[in-house]
């Protein structure tokens, strides 16, 4: 792959074996792992980052009208889907881990996304799995509604962002449901919620690793905002650094 | 240029923008309400026509007690074509009742008729969460923000 058109923002030669753990590769899951794949992550050829993928979950046709995978793909375990996705793409490999994460250390990495569907599972991975790991800067947690949405980006080496992060965790039972009761979803709104996530991390490399890039001319770096609400219709913004008020663009 | 707020306790705040100078009895010249002599306030002081008016005062149509001053709360939604309305509450009003002292079809935004609630979630302007029968506590600014959002979990 040729990455010249985005080594302004992110080079791939940078990234040095920083890696990085999808859990969870549905419609939020498999449009950043195709993202961060296109951007150089995990390819070994250029760059030494490592993207690996966690999801026990296979292809079933819904998927394809709001997740990346093709007909082909139906039946697949979904990370083995992605990988052959990311192969035919990008032309190198990512690590496809067709397991449900618990708590094995291997889902740890520098930079964890959660991107699992029940509330209750993205606390019990983050108890299990996260919250004693000593290498991991940024975790990266999505929760998408049909036409809004949520990102959580915080350091687990910083209890007061943890605690932030786990007063915004509610039940299973009290999230909101659909009129039809089925899990609602659009690809338009999970590419939106993929690409404000994928975000969080060129902003966290940049910040911390990447030469100043995101840097303006007086060399400040962007704010990396703890929560992001989002609306798409009409478009409206909610965002917030734990423990400071919110700033709204309404 | 001075912006006057016209308030009834849980009813919409209207906005007027108005000449510098401007007196109390032109603001309901404006709205088109009647004055009542000894039943509008600025900060608990009962005034009269005559009064003029400052930028931001907040007019309140109903005789209060001190200490139990009316406040500006602004309601906040995410993906509405209108997403921020502005009511009158007092110190001890909840989330549930602001809601409620709506009129039905501003109601029907955040109460469905069934009874349960549109929004899962309600911050407060200073992004920590508020249980929607918890009182919201009279804000220092005079000016207090709801932030409603759906509790989303999909990915």
């Amino acid at each position: 792959m040729d990455y010249v058109r985005q080594i302004g923002i992110l080079d791939p030669r940078e990234i040095k074996g920083k890696s990085i753990s999808l859990i969870g590769v549905g419609a939020t899951g498999s449009t950043i792992a195709l993202t961060l794949a296109q951007m150089g992550w995990g390819d070994s050829n250029t760059g030494q980052g490592v993207l690996k993928l966690f999801d026990g979950d296979k292809v079933e046709e819904h998927n394809l009208c709001n997740q990346e995978f093709y007909p082909e793909h139906i039946g697949m375990h979904k990370v083995e889907a992605m990988k052959d996705l990311i192969h035919r793409k990008c032309g190198f490999d990512i690590e496809a881990y067709p397991e449900m994460v618990t708590g094995q250390p291997s889902a740890r990495s520098t930079y964890v996304f959660l991107l699992t569907d029940t509330m209750k599972s993205r606390q019990e991975i983050y108890d299990q799995c996260l919250g004693c790991s000593f290498n991991t800067e940024l975790v990266i947690e999505t929760r998408m509604g049909l036409k809004e949405g949520r990102v959580y980006a915080f350091c687990p080496q910083i209890p007061s962002e943890v605690k932030a992060w786990k007063e915004t965790l509610y039940s299973d039972e009290s999230a909101d449901r659909s009129p039809c009761g089925a899990s609602q979803s659009i690809a338009s709104t999970a590419s939106f919620l993929a690409s404000l996530a994928v975000g969080r991390v060129i902003q966290h490399f940049n910040t911390h690793y990447g030469n100043g890039k995101l840097s303006d001319s007086n060399g400040k770096i962007p704010k990396m905002w703890n929560e992001v609400f989002f609306s798409l219709y009409p478009e409206q913004f909610v965002m917030r650094v734990f423990g400071s008020d919110p700033v709204m663009a309404m | 240029m001075l912006v006057a707020k016209l308030a009834m306790l849980g009813a919409e705040i209207k906005s007027f923008a108005m000449e510098d100078g401007s007196t109390v009895g032109r603001l309901f010249e404006m709205a088109e309400e009647n004055f009542v002599q000894g039943a509008v306030s600025i900060n608990g002081a009962i005034v009269n026509e005559n009064t003029i008016l400052r930028d931001g005062n907040l007019v309140f149509i109903a005789r209060q007690t001190k200490g139990n001053l009316p406040f500006e709360l602004q309601i906040i939604r995410l993906g509405a074509a209108e997403p921020m309305i502005a009511v009158a509450v007092e110190e001890g009003t909840t989330v549930l009742s602001a809601f409620n002292a709506l009129d039905a079809g501003r109601r029907s935004n955040f109460i469905r008729a069934d009874g349960t609630q549109v929004y899962q979630e309600y911050r407060l302007g200073n992004g920590s969460l508020i249980d929607a029968n918890a009182p919201i506590v009279r804000p220092a600014s005079g000016t207090e923000r709801i932030i409603c959002a759906t509790k989303t979990k999909g990915n």
